[in-house]
């Protein structure tokens, strides 16, 4: 039972890891995608994908996290995170920095991600459009800044093999 | 708009065949964010059983661990050693060893450190520590009619969940990790049902 645990923990940290990091590519595509047609189109293309990717980002993060606790209580060890060894060490960075990126996505999608697009009245004076608003540009620079950080964790994960309690 | 659908259809190809690939890797070379670890998969992956302090005396070198790792008062916690030639790298089994416990407050107990039958090298002993603090756990054997010791230390705690500042400092950590993800769960939920009350 242990073990299939630890391979179920193992595994789906591996999804997690895949949707958040195969989210932000993705997200960064649509982004390029988008801003080569700066118009109404491409701001309406944007509104419908956004929160899809907010949604899978959500799901991956959450996937991490249990997967990664599910694993610490399988170990079962008291203090679960092995300090002080350099295990652990790795560990608490990789905690660490996953608040951060937490964080980070909770700001993006409070305080940015509902304002990103905005209506205004049609230059042809018929209808509305949808036009980008500064906080996309910050959406782009958390998100790439979170990309940046989880794959510093992923780079800590591969540490972790050359850690020697 | 036609166009970027297109794009965005052959995007996701691309994607989906790349995560097919990934994903038909075998899990069991999955380890904690690491990729393909050596040796015994499981025993390397369960991680309970991985030495934790070595000595090195008259050729010897003398691995250690407790399980679990931090002591508490009361508890039962298995003092495991191991014993390698620094020469050969071989592992020395046949000896006699026991085990000088000193406990906070100076008193002084043996403890015999039997070889677990079936495992090579393995020096076995259960204690019960019944002081809170720090131990010395002296490993004391002769081989070759050469005695050679080396120490140990090992604190004791009231509980499983304080003690050291290791432990203190994980648990903290973790506590604090949980409650990120809970308010960040709960925000983004609020801002979803938020949109569509809306």
């Amino acid at each position: 039972m242990k073990h299939v645990l630890e391979y179920l923990g193992a595994l789906l940290h591996l999804v997690g890891m895949l949707l958040f990091v195969g989210g932000h590519l993705w997200f960064g595509c649509l982004a390029a995608l988008t801003e080569r047609r700066r118009d109404d189109e491409g701001a309406r293309f944007l509104a419908r994908h956004l929160p899809r990717l907010a949604n899978i980002f959500g799901a991956g993060i959450l996937l991490l996290f249990s997967s990664g606790m599910l694993r610490l209580l399988v170990w079962g060890e008291p203090g679960l995170i092995f300090l002080p060894d350099p295990y652990g060490w790795l560990l608490l960075s990789k905690l660490i920095l996953y608040m951060l990126i937490v964080l980070n996505g909770a700001l993006i999608e409070r305080r940015y991600l509902p304002y990103v697009l905005q209506e205004c009245p049609s230059p042809t004076g018929v209808g509305t459009t949808l036009t980008l608003t500064p906080a996309w540009a910050q959406v782009k620079v958390r998100a790439r800044l979170n990309l940046l950080l989880v794959l510093i964790v992923v780079a800590l994960g591969e540490a972790l093999r050359y850690s020697r309690l | 708009m036609v166009r970027i659908r297109a794009q965005h259809r052959v995007l996701g190809a691309v994607l989906t065949v790349v995560l097919s690939c990934l994903l038909q890797r075998p899990c069991a070379l999955a380890h904690h964010g690491g990729l393909g670890i050596e040796g015994d998969l499981v025993q390397w992956a369960l991680k309970v059983d991985q030495w934790q302090e070595e000595g090195i005396a008259e050729g010897h070198r003398i691995k250690f661990l407790s399980y679990p790792r931090q002591p508490v008062l009361g508890g039962s916690t298995r003092l495991v050693f191991e014993i390698q030639s620094t020469a050969t790298g071989q592992y020395v089994t046949g000896l006699t060893a026991q085990l000088d416990i000193r406990t906070p407050d100076g008193t002084q107990r043996l403890v015999p450190l039997p070889e677990i039958t079936g495992v090579t090298a393995y020096y076995e002993g259960t204690v019960t520590f019944e002081q809170e603090g720090e131990h010395t756990l002296t490993w004391h054997s002769t081989a070759g009619n050469v005695p050679f010791s080396t120490t140990f230390r090992k604190t004791v705690s009231r509980s499983p969940l304080t003690g050291d500042w290791p432990t203190l400092l994980g648990y903290s950590t973790v506590a604090a990790a949980f409650l990120v993800t809970w308010v960040g769960l709960v925000l983004s939920v609020q801002r979803r049902f938020a949109t569509a009350w809306r």
